[in-house]
This record gives C-alpha cells, structure tokens and sequence, in this order.
C-alpha cells in the first residue's frame, strides 16, 4: 500500500428502513473486525431452530455491513404474530450459512437497540 | 417424507408380542412406554401380582433412580420418596389404581430433511419436525429436548483436532425447547415468538481435507403438559439452540417425567491422507 493510498474504513453497519415506501437510514455504527467476521461471513452451526417469519411477511428493510472489500445485506422482515402484533425479524438463512445474525423483537426501536447491542465494536 | 408416530399401534403390539430390552443404548423410550393401555394394564397387573417385570431387566442393567420422579408403570418398587408410577399423558381412558397420568407424552416427528453430508468432511444436516397427536390438541405445554454428543476428530497423524464450539463435549448437554399451545401448534420458542416451528436441525459445515471423525448426538424428546420455563432458561440467538430457549441445567419437570423418545445422528467420515477421501461423509439417524 503506498502512503497516499487510503485504508479501507473499519467495519460499519446501517440498518436501512422502508416506511412509509421512503428509505431512510435508522441506526449506523462501527463494528469490530471480529464480530463482522462472525456475525456476517463465518458459518454457523445449529443444534435447534432459527425463527421463520409467518406467511404474511412484508420486507421492512434491511441492513448493511461492510469491511471495505465485502458488503453483506440482511434483509428485515415483518409479519402479524397470532396475538395482533407486529414481529421484526433481521435474519436471512437459516441452513447454516453466512450470515448468522438473527434478530427478533417486537418493535422497530427495540429491534434497532438490540442490533446496536449486537453489533457493538466489543460486543 | 417421511412421518413417524411417536406411539403407532402396530408399535404397541410388536411391543408386547416380542419384548425389546427395556430402554435402547440410544436413549429410546422404555417398553413399558411405548406400551397401550392394554398391555400396560397388564403389565401394571403382573408387577401387583409380584410377577417379573421389565422394570428387573432395568435394576439389573445397572439402572438408578433419581428422586422425585415418574416411572413407568411397569417398575417394580420400592419407590423413592415422591416417586409416582404413571402411564402418559395421552394414555386413553382412566389410568389403573395407583398410577397417575404423567405430565408428559411423546411428540409425533416427521422427518422433512433426512441425514445426509453436506461435504466429504464431516459436513451434515438433518431435521426433523415435532407435532401434537390429535389427542391433545386441547394441550399446553412445551416440548423439551435433552441434546449430548460424542466426538473424535483427528488429524492425518492422528492428533486430536480441536472441536468446533458445536462439537466440543464441553458444552453439552444442553436443554433446549419449543411451546405448544391449544389446536396442535408448536412454536419456534415460546408462542410470543410469532414465529411457527418447522424443523428440529442439526447443521455443521464438517473440518475440511486433512481430517477424520466421528460424532454421535443423542438427544432424547418428550412433550410436557403445563411445562415452566426455568430460571436461566432463555433466547440467546447463538449456537447451538439459536431461537430456543437453552440451558445447560436439567429442568427438574423433564428429569421427573417419563423418558422421551430418542433422536439420534452418527456421521463419520475419513478425509485422509490429505487430498483424498478414503471416507466420504456417512449420516445415520433415528428417525
């Protein structure tokens, strides 16, 4: 690399959001090169069950994560619990592939603060 | 695919017909277990009567009792303090004098994904799919299932391999469970997941050229009636249970119920010497 090459950025993510049919970004921050690695590219193994969102599910959104060479998406879905409110999936396989976030909560704010928490550098 | 009933009638007769040691090396279901009503009666009868019973073979094969627990109807005593003699929940009918109704009975599972290698080196999947008999489609509760393994993996030299977090014994056993509510649904979780169960997995990517193992998962599956998540039983979303509940502290409500039924992978595989593949991945399961 010579000196005047810039360095790739360290690994951030941005939740991005549907609402309303205007995209906006919700939530961004840094992210460690560990936790991207194994929140994002690193397989998973799995002894139970991942969730699966119900038949009537809606893309919400999605978020985005990157290392400055690779960028990984997972889309956000929602869907209508039995009890009349709404579920907020982040989660895109469920086969033990890359990635292997998943992130279930029962509102946007509270999906957004668990994903911060998820996610943060030195999580 | 392929669907399996926990407790088929053409079982319940073989059952009787040709007695099968009383519980398998796998973890299975006790004959007094997978007995009807009939031959459990009769059995619950003869043990009354002083009669040799399965519940000998059981003592004599090195079994222990714990405390404060279900057994079946077939053991003969004594009982422990607290010990109940119980036939299972979806029993038909009035259980004999003397015997309760156990909080627990097997789910029906339905095998969507048969075993089979994901790679040459020790790659697998499988999944299976839990149901509620029609008989209790007025039950609650929650299915629990007890996951422990075995596993060997080495190096061409024969040098241990270091295990993945999913294959380290270290980290097993684990109890791990799905909620079911009235109307036969079964939940990924508990039923405020929203979120409706389709498969019991067990995934793993395998460790490459250059390696040769074996792992064995028995896990043992029972559904119980008015179950309690306990305290440390959570959603962690991480390996290995993901969006269950998991703990690595037996629930006293499953160690005091009735045995479950077994649910069982062997894969193998030999990757060695390095470059070639002396041993393709196998998978065995039950069911």
């Amino acid at each position: 690399m010579s000196p005047t090459e810039p360095a790739n950025p360290p690994p951030h993510y941005a939740v991005i959001t549907f609402t309303a049919g205007r995209p906006a970004i919700t939530a961004q921050g840094p992210l460690s090169p560990e936790t991207f690695h194994h929140q994002f590219l690193d397989h998973y193994a799995l002894g139970g069950e991942r969730y699966h969102p119900g038949p009537a599910w809606t893309l919400h959104g999605a978020l985005l994560a990157t290392d400055g060479t690779t960028v990984v998406s997972v889309p956000i879905l929602t869907w209508p619990a039995p009890d009349g409110t709404t579920r907020f999936l982040c989660q895109a396989t469920d086969d033990g592939t890359p990635p292997a976030l998943s992130v279930l909560a029962s509102s946007e704010s509270t999906l957004l603060a668990d994903l911060a928490a998820r996610l943060r550098p030195f999580a | 695919m392929r669907t399996l009933t926990s407790r088929p009638a053409a079982d319940h007769r073989r059952a009787v017909a040709d007695p099968a040691p009383p519980r398998s090396s796998a973890g299975g279901p006790g004959l007094g277990r997978a007995l009807g009503n009939d031959a459990a009666r009769r059995l619950w009868e003869s043990a009354a009567a002083g009669g040799e019973t399965l519940a000998d073979a059981e003592r004599d094969a090195g079994g222990v009792p714990s405390m404060a627990a279900e057994r079946p109807v077939d053991f003969i005593g004594p009982l422990q303090s607290g010990d109940t003699r119980a036939v299972p929940h979806d029993f038909a009918g009035a259980p004999p004098a003397g015997v309760v109704r156990s909080a627990a009975f097997l789910p029906t599972m339905s095998v969507v994904t048969p075993g089979h290698p994901l790679n040459d080196c020790g790659g697998y999947e499988y999944r299976v799919r839990w149901g509620i008999p029609a008989s209790e489609s007025a039950s609650a509760g929650w299915i629990v299932q007890k996951v422990d393994q075995n596993f060997e993996a080495k190096d061409c030299d024969d040098h241990p391999v270091a295990p993945h977090a999913f294959d380290d014994s270290a980290n097993y056993p684990f109890w791990e469970a799905w909620e079911f509510t009235a109307g036969q649904h079964v939940w990924v979780g508990p039923a405020s997941s929203g979120s409706a169960h389709s498969g019991d997995r067990f995934i793993t990517a395998g460790y490459g050229p250059g390696t040769k193992g074996k792992k064995t998962i028995n896990a043992e599956v029972k559904t119980i009636v008015g179950f309690t998540l306990p305290a440390g039983m959570t959603v962690r979303d991480a390996e290995p249970a993901w969006s269950l509940p998991y703990t690595r502290t037996e629930p006293a409500q499953f160690a005091g119920t009735l045995r479950g039924a077994a649910h069982t992978l062997t894969a193998e595989w030999d990757c060695c010497p390095s470059g070639t593949v002396t041993k393709r991945t196998t998978v065995v399961t039950n069911p």
